[in-house]
C-alpha cells in the first residue's frame, strides 16, 4: 500500500461492516480519503452516514472489517488507541469525574511519562490557551457545559498530537457559545498547525470552519472540497441538497453550442448551462439552481413562472415560483435592497432569468 | 413528574392499612427477637427485667465463637474469591457483546434459581465422589458458588452505568488497558465492587442449609450451630446469638446500601 | 488489544473464574447427583458404584410389600402434594398482601420510596434460620401471640399454633415475602401514569382503571415476584424443620432425612432430581412467558 506523501492521515478503501440486529450494517464502503497536514478537514454528513464511525476508526476504538488506515505513511489498523498519536475531544466530553480539572489535562502527559515539573507548566500553558487558567482544581461537575468543553479540548492538545479528532464537539452548546467556540476552535487550529478533523451534521458550521469537507452519506465519501467548492459545484443530487438550499430540476441535454449546453426541462422551457462534456445529446440530467443566483424580473427574457407564495425573512425575501409544469416550487431568493417594497405579489407573473453559470448539473 | 401521590384518585380503601399490617408482619419478629434478647426472664414470655447477661454468657460460649470464627473465615474466603470472579465476569459482559450472552447470564444466575437444599445434596455427593473429606475445607469451596451472584449484581450495575467512553478516553490518552482499569474502572467501580462483596459476605455468614450439609465435625459455622441451640431447646441465650447475629447483617445491609448510592 | 484471537482469550480469562466455579461446583454436581439417582443404596448409607436400578424413583409411588410386590404407597405423594399446596398459598397470599403494599409503596413521594425499599430488603438479607426462630417464640404455646391471646381475655387455654400447617404458612410467608414486593414494585414503578389519567378521561371509573390499566402492565413484576415465592417455598427446609415438627413433613426435610437417619442416598438423589425439575420447569414457563429482554440476570 503506497503512501501519499504530505498525507497526515489516509485510508484506502477503509471498510467497516457492524453485526446489527436486523442483519449487517455497512458503516464504512470502500472509503477513499486523504487528510493533509495542519488542515482543518470536515466529516459532513446526516446522522448514520459513517462519519462517527470513520473517526473512532482513526482513533482506534474500532476495528475496520478490511482496508488501509495510515497516519503520516504509517499502517495503523491494528495499533490500539494508546499506541497511536491521535487525541479525540468526544461528544460527551467524557472527562474523568473522579480527578480534578488540572488532572484530566495533565492525564496523557502522565502516561507518556514526562517529568513531574513539565506536565505542571504544560497544563497551565493549556489551561491558559482555552481560557480557563485558575479552575484547575475544580472537579468537572462543577463546571459549566462550555467550560467542559474547553477541558476536553485542554486535555487533547496538551499531549501535542499530529492529528487532533473532535466528535460533534458543540453540538451541546446554545447557539452563541457555539459560534463562540467555532471561532476559538479556527484560532487554536491556526496557532498550534495541528491537523484538525472534525465531525459535524451541520452543514453551515462545515462551510464557515473547514479548509476541506467531506460530505457522506450511507457509509461513502461523496465529494471532498473545499467549502467554495462545495457550495458552488456540487457533483451529486445528495450534495447539492444537502448543503444549503438547492432547487433541482429535471431536463435533458437538447444540444450544444460551442462552450455552452442547452436543457430542456421537463417542466417546459430551456435554459443554458455549462457543457460539461459528460453527456450525451437527449441524456435527461438534474439541473441544480441555488436560490440566490436565480433573478426575477417583470417581464424580457427567461423562463416564464408564477409566485405562488412570498416569506419574508427580514433581510431578504424567498420567493416560491410555479415554474411551467413543474409540481415543485422553484424557490428564488431576493436580497431586500430597497426596503420592504419593490417586491413582487403573490399570483405575478414574472420572468426567472438564469445565468448560465448558476447552472450546475448534478452526476446523478 | 406527576403529583400522583397527593391525588385522591390514587386513594384505594385498604391500601396504606394493607401495608402498615405487611411492615409490622416483616419487624414485629425482628423486634421482639431483639427485646426479649435482654429479658432477665428465662421464659420468654414474661418480661422481668433488662440485662446483658445472656450476651455474655453467649460470648462467653467457646463453641459459639469458634463457630463464629469459622462463620468469619468461610465468609471472608468466599467474599474475596465471589468478588473477583464476579468484577472479571462483570468487565467481560459489560464492556463487549457476544453470542451467548444469555447463556453465561442464565449460568451465573443459576444458583439463585436452584433450590438450597437441591444443591446442598449435589455438592454433598460431588465431594464424596471426589473423596474429599468433610471440614471447613469443603464448606470453604461451596461458598463462592452462591455467593458470585450476590457480588456480581452490584458490580454489573455500576459498571453499566458508567459511560464507556470513559475508558476510551483513557485509552485514547496513552493509557494501556492494565492502567486504563486501575486508574479509571477501578476508583469509578469502586462503590459497586464494595456493595458486591458485602452482600456475598453476608449470604455467606447467613448460609444454613448447605453449610449443614456439606461440614465437617469441627466445621460448624454460626448458624449451624444456631440451628443446633434451637434444636436441644429454647434459651434466651439462643435469642441473645441470634440477635447478634440480626445485627450483624442489618449493619451490612445498611452499610451496603449507602455505599451503593455513593456518587464518586 | 489484538485482533480476534486476542479477545476470545481476553473474554475467556475474564470470564474463566465465574463460570468455572459455578459449571464445577454446581452444574457438574447436579449432573451427579442425576447419575446417584440411579445407583443402588449401599448398605450402611452411601451408594453402591456400578450397581444401576431405578429402584429410588419406583418408590416414589410404590413400595414392596413382605412377598417383594409392589404396592401403591402415597406417602411420598402426599409429602408433595403439601409441599405444592403450602408453596402454592404462600405465593398467594404473599400475593394478596404484597400487591397493596407495592402500590402503597410505588405512590411515596420518591425520599419515602428509598427508606420503604430499603426497610422491605433488610429482612431478605438476615439470617432465615434466625428470623424463623423468632416465629417460635411467638407462636409456641407459651409464646408471645398465644401470651396476648390470654392477657386479653380472648382465650383461656393455650391455642395450638406452633407445628401446624399454618405455622409452616406463616413462617414460608414471612421469609419470602420480599421476593413479591419488591418486583411489583419494581413493575409499578415503571408504569406512565398518563395512561390511567387517559382512561380516567375516557370515563374510567377508579376500579376500572385499576383492573384494566395498571394491573396488566404489572403483571410482568406480580409473575416475577410469583415465581420468586412459589420455588423456595416449595423447596424449602428450615421453616417447615424449625416450625412444623416431624408432622409437617415437606419435600426438603424429607430429602435431608434421606442423607440423616433414613440413609437412602439414591432416594434422596432422586427427590432432589425431581424437585430440581419441578423448579426448571416452573421458570421456563415463566421465561417463556414473560422475559423476552436478554441479558437480564
Amino acid at each position: 500500500m503506497q503512501a501519499t506523501s504530505g498525507a497526515a492521515i489516509e485510508t484506502q478503501r477503509l471498510t467497516k461492516i457492524f453485526d446489527g440486529p436486523g442483519g449487517e450494517v455497512r458503516a464504512l464502503d470502500g472509503v477513499d480519503l486523504i487528510i493533509r497536514e495542519n488542515e482543518f478537514f470536515t466529516l459532513l454528513g446526516p446522522s448514520g452516514c459513517g462519519k462517527t464511525t470513520l473517526l473512532r476508526l482513526v482513533a482506534g476504538f474500532e476495528q475496520p472489517t478490511s482496508g488501509e488506515l495510515l497516519l503520516e505513511g504509517q499502517p495503523m489498523a491494528h495499533r490500539p488507541p494508546h499506541r497511536r498519536p491521535v487525541n479525540t475531544v468526544f461528544q460527551s466530553y467524557a472527562l474523568f469525574p473522579h480527578m480534578s480539572v488540572a488532572e484530566n489535562v495533565a492525564f496523557g502527559l502522565e502516561m507518556q511519562r514526562t517529568p513531574r515539573q513539565d506536565i505542571k507548566a504544560r497544563v497551565e500553558r493549556m489551561l491558559s490557551l482555552v481560557k480557563l487558567s485558575g479552575m484547575g482544581e475544580r472537579r468537572p461537575a462543577q463546571l459549566s457545559g462550555g467550560q467542559q468543553q474547553r477541558v476536553a479540548l485542554a486535555r487533547a492538545l496538551a499531549n501535542q498530537p499530529k492529528v487532533l479528532l473532535l466528535d460533534e464537539p458543540l453540538s451541546a452548546l446554545d447557539l452563541k457559545l457555539r459560534k463562540d467556540m467555532q471561532i476559538e476552535l479556527k484560532r487554536l487550529q491556526n496557532e498550534t498547525g495541528i491537523t484538525f478533523v472534525f465531525v459535524t451534521h451541520d452543514q453551515e458550521e462545515a462551510l464557515t470552519m473547514s479548509d476541506r469537507i467531506a460530505v457522506m452519506n450511507e457509509g461513502q465519501v461523496l465529494q471532498v472540497g473545499s467549502p467554495t467548492e462545495i457550495y458552488e459545484h456540487p457533483t451529486s443530487r445528495f450534495v447539492a441538497d444537502f448543503i444549503g438550499e438547492t432547487n433541482l430540476l429535471s431536463a435533458r441535454l437538447s444540444r450544444r453550442d460551442g462552450s455552452r449546453a442547452i436543457f430542456d426541462l421537463d417542466g417546459g422551457g430551456e435554459l443554458q448551462g455549462q457543457d460539461d462534456g459528460g453527456h450525451q445529446e437527449g441524456a435527461a440530467v438534474t439541473l441544480a439552481v441555488r436560490p440566490e443566483r436565480a433573478e426575477l424580473q417583470r417581464d424580457g427574457p427567461g423562463l416564464p413562472a408564477r409566485v405562488e407564495q412570498l416569506v419574508y425573512f427580514g433581510t431578504d425575501t424567498h420567493y416560491r415560483l410555479r415554474l411551467g409544469n413543474d409540481p415543485t416550487p422553484f424557490v428564488v431568493r431576493r436580497q431586500n435592497r430597497s426596503g420592504a417594497g419593490g417586491g413582487f405579489a403573490e399570483g405575478e407573473e414574472v420572468r426567472l432569468h438564469i445565468a448560465p453559470d448558476a447552472v450546475r448539473v448534478l452526476q446523478d | 413528574m406527576l403529583k400522583r401521590r397527593r391525588n385522591p384518585l390514587w386513594r384505594f380503601p385498604g391500601v396504606a392499612p394493607t401495608a402498615a399490617f405487611v411492615f409490622a408482619y416483616l419487624y414485629l419478629p425482628i423486634f421482639i427477637l431483639i427485646a426479649f434478647s435482654f429479658n432477665e426472664n428465662r421464659l420468654a414470655t414474661i418480661w422481668t427485667g433488662f440485662t446483658f447477661d445472656w450476651y455474655s454468657v453467649a460470648l462467653n460460649n467457646s463453641d459459639m465463637i469458634r463457630a463464629a470464627r469459622n462463620s468469619l473465615i468461610v465468609a471472608s474466603s468466599a467474599t474475596f474469591i465471589a468478588t473477583l470472579a464476579a468484577i472479571m465476569a462483570a468487565l467481560c459482559m459489560t464492556r463487549e457483546r457476544f453470542r451467548r450472552q444469555q447463556a453465561v447470564n442464565a449460568v451465573i444466575a443459576l444458583p439463585l434459581i436452584v433450590p438450597e437444599i437441591v444443591t446442598a445434596v449435589a455438592t454433598l455427593l460431588f465431594f464424596v465422589i471426589i473423596g474429599i473429606r468433610l471440614g471447613l475445607l469443603t464448606v470453604i469451596i461451596a461458598h463462592p458458588v452462591f455467593s458470585i451472584p450476590f457480588a456480581y449484581l452490584p458490580i454489573r450495575a455500576r459498571l453499566q452505568g458508567m459511560d464507556p467512553r470513559l475508558e476510551e478516553a483513557a485509552s485514547d490518552l496513552y493509557a494501556d488497558p492494565w492502567r486504563t482499569f486501575r486508574r479509571i474502572t477501578l476508583p469509578l467501580l469502586w462503590p459497586g465492587i464494595l456493595s458486591g462483596a458485602m452482600l456475598a459476605f453476608i449470604i455467606s455468614l447467613d448460609t444454613f442449609v448447605i453449610t449443614y450439609f456439606v461440614a465437617g465435625a469441627g466445621a460448624t459455622t454460626l448458624p449451624v450451630y444456631i440451628f443446633g441451640m434451637i434444636r436441644i431447646g429454647i434459651t434466651p441465650e439462643v435469642n441473645a446469638v441470634s440477635a447478634l447475629m440480626l445485627l450483624i447483617s442489618i449493619t451490612f445491609v445498611t452499610l451496603s446500601f449507602l455505599v451503593g448510592r455513593m456518587r464518586r | 488489544m489484538g485482533g480476534g484471537m486476542g479477545r476470545l482469550l481476553r473474554r475467556s480469562l475474564l470470564l474463566g473464574p465465574a463460570l468455572f466455579i459455578i459449571g464445577f461446583f454446581m452444574l457438574l454436581p447436579l449432573f451427579l447427583m442425576g447419575y446417584v439417582s440411579i445407583l443402588e443404596r449401599g448398605m450402611a448409607g452411601g451408594v453402591q458404584w456400578g450397581q444401576h436400578t431405578v429402584e429410588a424413583y419406583v418408590r416414589f409411588l410404590f413400595e414392596r410389600d413382605l412377598m417383594d410386590n409392589l404396592v401403591v404407597n402415597i406417602d411420598y405423594l402426599r409429602i408433595f402434594a403439601r409441599s405444592f399446596l403450602l408453596a402454592l398459598s404462600t405465593t398467594i397470599i404473599a400475593l394478596l398482601i404484597g400487591l397493596p403494599t407495592a402500590f402503597y409503596m410505588s405512590l411515596q413521594p420518591a425520599r419515602w420510596r428509598n427508606l420503604l425499599i430499603f426497610l422491605v430488603t433488610i429482612p431478605f438479607w438476615t439470617n432465615l434460620l434466625v428470623r424463623n426462630y423468632a416465629w417460635i417464640l411467638l407462636l409456641r404455646d407459651s409464646g408471645l401471640i398465644n401470651g396476648g391471646l390470654q392477657w386479653l381475655g380472648l382465650s383461656s387455654e393455650p391455642i395450638r399454633l406452633l407445628y401446624t400447617p399454618f405455622a409452616v404458612g406463616v413462617g414460608l410467608t414471612y421469609s419470602f415475602l420480599p421476593f413479591m414486593i419488591l418486583p411489583i414494585y419494581a413493575s409499578l414503578e415503571k408504569i406512565d401514569l398518563r395512561l390511567v389519567e387517559a382512561a380516567y378521561d375516557l370515563g374510567a371509573s377508579k376500579w376500572q382503571a385499576l383492573r384494566r390499566i395498571v394491573l396488566p402492565l404489572a403483571m410482568p413484576g406480580i409473575a416475577a415476584g410469583s415465581i420468586l415465592v412459589f420455588i423456595p417455598s416449595l423447596g424449602a427446609y428450615v421453616t417447615p424443620e424449625l416450625l412444623g415438627g416431624s408432622r409437617q413433613l415437606m419435600i426438603g426435610n424429607l430429602i435431608q432425612g434421606q442423607f440423616g437417619a433414613a440413609r437412602n442416598w439414591p432416594f434422596g438423589a432422586a427427590l432432589a432430581f425431581v424437585l430440581l425439575a419441578l423448579v426448571l420447569l416452573a421458570m421456563m414457563l415463566y421465561a417463556r412467558r414473560y422475559r423476552r429482554a436478554p441479558g437480564q440476570a
